[in-house]
C-alpha cells in the first residue's frame, strides 16, 4: 500500500506540474488516479484488481475467458483473500484425508507383513520337507510319522485351496458382481474384504459372508451374514436360559397362568390369541371387529335400570400371548448378522436376534434409517426396539424373500448342535417343519443355461416367515387342542409371498389353524405378490465369460440380487429396504374412538336444577320439617 | 453424466451399487457419441436406466442440449443401448396420469396401459368400481417421456457453481468451477436442482451470503418439499453422496475439490411417496 501511495502522490505533482489547460495527459492521469482510489471497505482499488486480472488471463491463457470474465474476475478477487489468510496464519495446512490416512495404514501395514509371513512360512515348509527327504534314509521309524504329520499338513493346505464351491472369497464373488454391473469399486471391496478378515478371527463366527448394503440417511449399513461355531451357540443359549430362569423366578410367568385358566374360557382366548397372532397389536382388533353386530348383544345385557350395584362394563383384560423368538441358531435367528458403518473403522457391531413381535411390526411400517444404531422410530404402529432391531428384522425380511439358488444347489444338512440332533431325526418326518439347516450339495451338477433361465429351475433357501413372524409354528396349547378337533381343512396355499402386508387374511377364518408353511427349497415359480400384476423375478444372462453368468432380479424388493455361474451362487442386497407395492405406503388408520357406556330408556337425562329451584326446595324441606316438628310436638302432647 | 467424462463418471456412479455392464457402457458410450454428431448437440449425457417388467430389457435414457442447458435439451430413449429414439414432449395433462400409473414399464414402447385415476382404497384393498371417465389410456412412450421430465426436474441435482447465467442467458457449464470444499459440501444448501427455478429468484439469492446472480439463482435442495427427501453423506474418499428418496435410485456424487460430478438413475421408475410418513 505504502508502494501504491508513494505512486499516487508522484503522480499527483506530475499532474501538478503539468500546465493547467487541459489536455490528455492530465485526462489519463485523473482517471488513473480515480482508479486507484481503495476501497474503505476492502482497502483494495479498481486499478490493482484489473492488473491482477490481465496478469492472470496472460498467465493462465484460459479460452473464451470474455464469455465468463465477470465470474473469472470473481474468482481473482477470491483467490486474493484466500492467499492474504494463508499468508497472516502463515501456516501449512494438513491434507484432508491425513487423518483417515493414519488411521488406515497401521491395519494395511498389519496386512502385507501377514502376507510376507505367510509366503516366508510356506518356503519354509517346502525346504524343511526337502531336509526331511534327505534325512529319511538314517531315521525310518522318525520319517513314517513325520510322513503322517505331513500328510495331515497337506490335508490341511488343501481345506485352503478348496474351500466349498458355496463360500468363495468375497473378492472372487465381488469380480463376478462387477461384471454383472452390480457392486462396488475396488477399493471399497478391498477395504471391505480387510475389515471382513478382522471379524473372522473373531473365535465365536464359524464362517461369514457379505450380505449386502442397506443405505441410511447420513451413513450405510455395510452387513455380514455369520454363522457361530458350536461352542459359541450353546454359550449363548446358556446364558439366555440362565437369564430366562432368572426372570421366573422373580415373577411367576402369567402366560402359564393364562393357559392353565384356558379350559374354561376357551373361545374368548383363542379370539384374542388369534388377533394377536395376525396383528399383535391391539387396536387392530377393535378395527376388525367393528361391523356393528359385535356391540348389539352387549347392548342387551345391560342393566335396565340404573343400578350401579349391578354391572359396570368390566375392562376386559388384554394380556396377550406373547409369541415367543426363535432361539439363536434356529428359524429366523438361524445366522448372526455384523453391521458396520465405516469400513475403515472395522468396528462390527452384532444385531440383538429378532422377535415375531419386531417382524410383524416392521411388515406394517416404513422407515428410512438413519445410519444411528440407537436411532428411536417414531412410527405407527409403534416399533419395539430401536433401529438395530428395525435393521435386523428388515434383514430377516428379505432373506427370506430373495435368497434364491438354482435347484440342488443346497441340500438340508443335520444340526450343527449336538442336542437338537435327535429332535432333528424327529421332526424330519414333519413336512411343516422349515426350520433345517441348509448346506452346499457336493453332488450338484450345475444346470443348463436354458433350465437355469427358467423360474421353475430357482429355488428359495430360506424358509419362509410365517404371518406369526416365526419360521417354526408356535403352537400354543390351545390352539393345539382346537387343532386336534378341526382337521386342517382349508389350507391357505396362496401366495409365496412371505410377508406381504396386505395379505393378512380375515381373523376368524385363517389363523385358527397353524399355517402351513410353503417347504423350503420352493421353487420360485410359485412366488408372486398378491396385490400386483408384475411377475416376482426377472432374469438377466451376461455373456461376458465363456461360462455365462445367469442373473436373478427381485421385483419384490429392489436391489436384491442373485447370480449363479456354474458352481458359484451368490446373493446380494443393495437398496433402502423397502418393498416394492404398486401403491404408496399409507399407515393404517387410526383406532375408532371408544363408544360411550349406552344410557337406556329409564335413565333419562335431567337438567340440573337451578338455584332458585335449589332455595324453594329448600323451603319446602323447612316446611315439612316444621310440620313434622308440629306433629311431634302434638303426638307428645298427646 | 457428461459422456465425455463417461468412464471417470461410471467410476463414481459405481459407489451406489448399482451400474452399467462392460457391453452396455462400451454400447452406450460409442452410440451417444455418434448421436451428439447427428444432431449437433454440444453436450450429451447418459440420465440412467430404467428397469422394465419384461425379461431382460431395459429403457436407457439420454439427453442433450445445443446452448442452453435447461431449454434446448434433447430427451432420447434407447432400449438396446445403441439405436437411440427421441423421446416425444412431455404433455402437461399427462403428467398426473403418468404419476398414477400402477404397473412398471413393460419394455414395449407402444405399450398402451390403463390407468384408473384417484382410485378408492378401503383397508388396502382398492374398490373396483366401473367407471369410464376415471380410465385413461397412457401410451408407454408418453409415460416414458413424463417419468423422465419428472426425475429430472425432481431429483437431478448439481453442485452451486457448475452452471451459471450467460449475459445473454444462457445457461451453461461455467469453467470457474473448481468443485467444491468440505467445509461446502457439508452443507446441503449448497446443492441444486437441475431445473429452472420455481422458487423467486430473490429467495434464492437471499439463502447465500455471498450470492452472485449468475450461479446463485437456482432451487436448492435445503428447503425442497417434502423436507429431508435426500440422505446425505461424504465418505474416507472425498466423495459427497447424495441419494433422492422421491425416486429411490438416483444417486449423484460428488469428488471434492474437483469437477468431477455425476448424476444417474437407475431404478424402476416409480416415485416413492413414503418420505412423509418416514420422518
Amino acid at each position: 500500500m505504502t508502494k501504491n501511495n508513494n505512486k499516487s502522490n508522484r503522480n499527483k505533482q506530475m499532474a501538478d506540474d503539468a500546465a493547467a489547460v487541459p489536455s490528455l495527459r492530465k485526462d489519463l492521469l485523473n482517471a488513473k488516479l480515480f482508479m486507484q482510489q481503495s476501497s474503505n471497505d476492502s482497502g483494495d482499488s479498481l486499478y490493482d484488481h484489473l492488473s491482477r486480472v490481465i496478469a492472470k488471463v496472460i498467465d493462465e491463457r484460459p479460452i473464451n475467458v470474455v464469455d465468463y470474465f465477470e465470474l473469472f474476475s470473481e474468482r481473482v478477487r477470491m483467490e486474493k483473500f484466500r492467499m492474504n489468510e494463508l499468508n497472516d496464519n502463515n501456516a501449512y495446512q494438513e491434507p484432508q484425508r491425513l487423518a483417515i490416512a493414519k488411521r488406515l495404514l497401521p491395519t494395511l501395514i498389519e496386512k502385507s507383513r501377514q502376507q510376507q509371513q505367510q509366503r516366508l512360512s510356506y518356503v519354509n515348509k517346502n525346504e524343511m520337507k526337502s531336509i526331511k527327504a534327505n534325512d529319511n534314509s538314517e531315521e525310518s521309524s522318525d520319517a513314517a510319522a513325520a510322513d503322517d504329520e505331513e500328510k495331515e499338513d497337506e490335508k490341511r493346505s488343501d481345506v485352503i485351496y478348496y474351500e466349498a464351491p458355496a463360500v468363495k472369497d468375497l473378492c472372487e464373488l465381488q469380480f463376478y458382481w462387477n461384471l454383472l454391473g452390480i457392486g462396488f469399486p475396488r477399493e471399497e471391496i478391498f477395504l471391505l474384504s480387510c475389515a471382513m478378515r478382522k471379524l473372522k478371527m473373531n473365535a465365536s463366527i464359524a464362517s461369514c459372508r457379505f450380505w449386502g448394503k442397506i443405505f441410511g440417511r447420513s451413513n450405510d449399513y455395510y452387513i455380514v451374514e455369520c454363522t457361530l461355531t458350536v461352542d459359541a451357540l450353546e454359550s449363548r443359549i446358556d446364558a439366555i436360559e440362565k437369564a430366562i430362569n432368572i426372570m421366573n423366578l422373580e415373577s411367576p410367568n402369567e402366560e402359564c397362568a393364562e393357559i392353565s385358566n384356558a379350559s374354561s374360557e376357551k373361545t374368548v382366548l383363542l379370539a384374542e390369541s388369534s388377533q394377536i397372532f395376525t396383528s399383535s397389536s391391539h387396536y387392530d382388533d377393535d378395527m376388525d371387529d367393528n361391523d356393528g353386530n359385535i356391540q348389539e348383544p352387549h347392548m342387551s345385557s345391560y342393566p335396565t335400570a340404573w343400578n350401579f350395584s349391578m354391572k359396570i362394563p368390566e375392562t376386559s383384560n388384554q394380556t396377550s400371548i406373547e409369541i415367543p423368538a426363535e432361539e439363536i441358531g434356529h428359524g429366523v435367528n438361524r445366522n448372526v448378522y455384523y453391521v458396520c458403518n465405516n469400513l475403515s473403522d472395522e468396528i462390527w457391531i452384532e444385531l440383538p436376534s429378532a422377535t415375531p413381535h419386531q417382524i410383524n411390526v416392521a411388515r406394517r411400517i416404513r422407515n428410512i434409517l438413519t445410519g444411528n444404531l440407537d436411532a428411536s422410530i417414531s412410527s405407527y404402529p409403534s416399533f419395539p426396539g430401536t433401529e438395530r432391531n428395525y435393521l435386523r428384522a428388515i434383514i430377516a425380511r428379505i432373506s427370506a424373500g430373495t435368497h434364491v439358488a438354482p435347484e440342488n444347489f443346497y441340500r438340508v444338512g443335520r444340526e450343527t448342535l449336538s442336542e437338537s440332533v435327535e429332535e432333528f431325526e424327529g421332526e424330519n418326518e414333519d413336512e411343516g417343519n422349515n426350520d433345517k439347516p441348509i448346506k452346499v450339495n457336493d453332488s450338484y451338477i450345475p444346470l443348463s443355461i436354458e433350465k437355469l433361465l427358467k423360474l421353475d429351475y430357482w429355488q428359495h433357501i430360506k424358509p419362509e416367515i410365517l404371518k406369526q413372524g416365526r419360521v417354526s409354528y408356535f403352537d400354543g396349547q390351545i390352539l393345539a387342542k382346537y387343532h386336534n378337533s378341526i382337521n386342517d381343512e382349508d389350507e391357505d396355499d396362496g401366495s409365496m409371498d412371505d410377508d406381504e402386508e396386505n395379505s393378512i387374511p380375515d381373523v376368524k377364518h385363517n389363523d385358527l389353524f397353524p399355517e402351513m408353511p410353503v417347504p423350503l427349497f420352493a421353487s420360485c415359480s410359485g412366488d408372486r405378490l398378491t396385490n400386483d400384476i408384475i411377475s416376482p423375478w426377472t432374469i438377466r444372462l451376461n455373456d461376458v465369460l465363456e461360462s455365462p453368468l445367469v442373473l436373478l432380479q427381485s421385483n419384490i424388493w429392489p436391489g436384491a440380487f442373485s447370480f449363479v455361474k456354474e458352481r458359484i451362487c451368490d446373493n446380494i442386497y443393495i437398496g433402502f429396504g423397502h418393498k416394492y407395492s404398486s401403491i404408496n405406503y399409507s399407515p393404517p388408520a387410526l383406532p375408532q374412538l371408544p363408544m360411550e357406556y349406552p344410557h337406556s330408556e329409564d335413565c333419562e337425562e335431567v337438567n340440573d336444577p337451578t338455584t332458585t329451584m335449589m332455595m324453594m326446595m329448600e323451603e319446602n324441606e323447612n316446611n315439612e320439617d316444621a310440620d313434622e316438628v308440629e306433629s311431634l310436638k302434638m303426638s307428645e302432647n298427646q | 453424466m457428461n459422456v465425455e467424462y463417461f468412464r471417470e463418471n461410471l467410476e463414481l456412479i459405481s459407489n451406489c451399487g448399482i451400474s452399467l455392464t462392460d457391453l452396455e457402457a462400451a454400447l452406450i458410450e460409442n452410440s451417444l457419441i455418434i448421436v451428439q454428431n447427428d444432431n449437433k448437440l454440444r453436450d450429451i449425457f447418459f440420465i440412467g436406466r430404467i428397469n422394465t417388467s419384461s425379461d431382460g430389457s431395459y429403457y436407457y435414457i439420454a439427453f442433450g442440449y445445443k446452448n442452453d442447458i435447461l431449454k434446448d435439451r434433447k430427451f432420447f430413449y434407447s432400449l438396446n443401448a445403441y439405436e437411440w429414439i427421441m423421446i416425444p414432449h412431455v404433455k402437461s395433462k399427462l403428467l398426473t396420469i403418468a404419476l398414477q400409473a400402477r404397473t412398471l414399464f413393460t419394455g414395449d414402447p407402444m405399450n398402451i396401459e390403463m390407468v384408473c385415476m384417484y382410485p378408492t382404497f378401503v383397508d388396502n384393498k382398492e374398490i373396483k368400481t366401473p367407471c369410464p371417465e376415471r380410465i385413461k389410456r397412457l401410451k408407454e412412450e408418453d409415460k416414458l417421456a413424463c417419468i423422465v421430465h419428472m426425475i429430472m426436474s425432481e431429483s437431478a441435482i448439481i453442485p452451486r457453481g457448475v452452471l451459471y447465467r450467460q449475459v445473454t442467458r444462457n445457461i451453461t457449464y461455467n469453467p470457474c468451477f473448481k468443485g467444491l470444499n468440505n467445509s461446502e459440501a457439508e452443507e446441503l444448501i449448497n446443492f441444486q436442482l437441475f431445473r429452472y427455478p420455481l422458487n423467486n429468484q430473490n429467495y434464492n439469492l437471499t439463502k447465500h451470503i455471498n450470492y452472485n446472480y449468475q450461479t446463485d439463482f437456482f432451487d436448492t435442495i435445503d428447503d425442497d418439499v417434502p423436507k429431508n427427501n435426500f440422505t446425505h453423506s461424504i465418505n474416507d474418499r472425498n466423495l459427497c453422496i447424495i441419494r433422492s428418496l422421491n425416486w429411490p435410485g438416483m444417486t449423484f456424487v460428488h469428488k471434492l475439490n474437483t469437477t468431477h460430478q455425476c448424476f444417474a438413475y437407475f431404478g424402476n421408475g416409480k416415485k416413492s411417496l413414503d418420505v412423509f410418513f418416514t420422518t
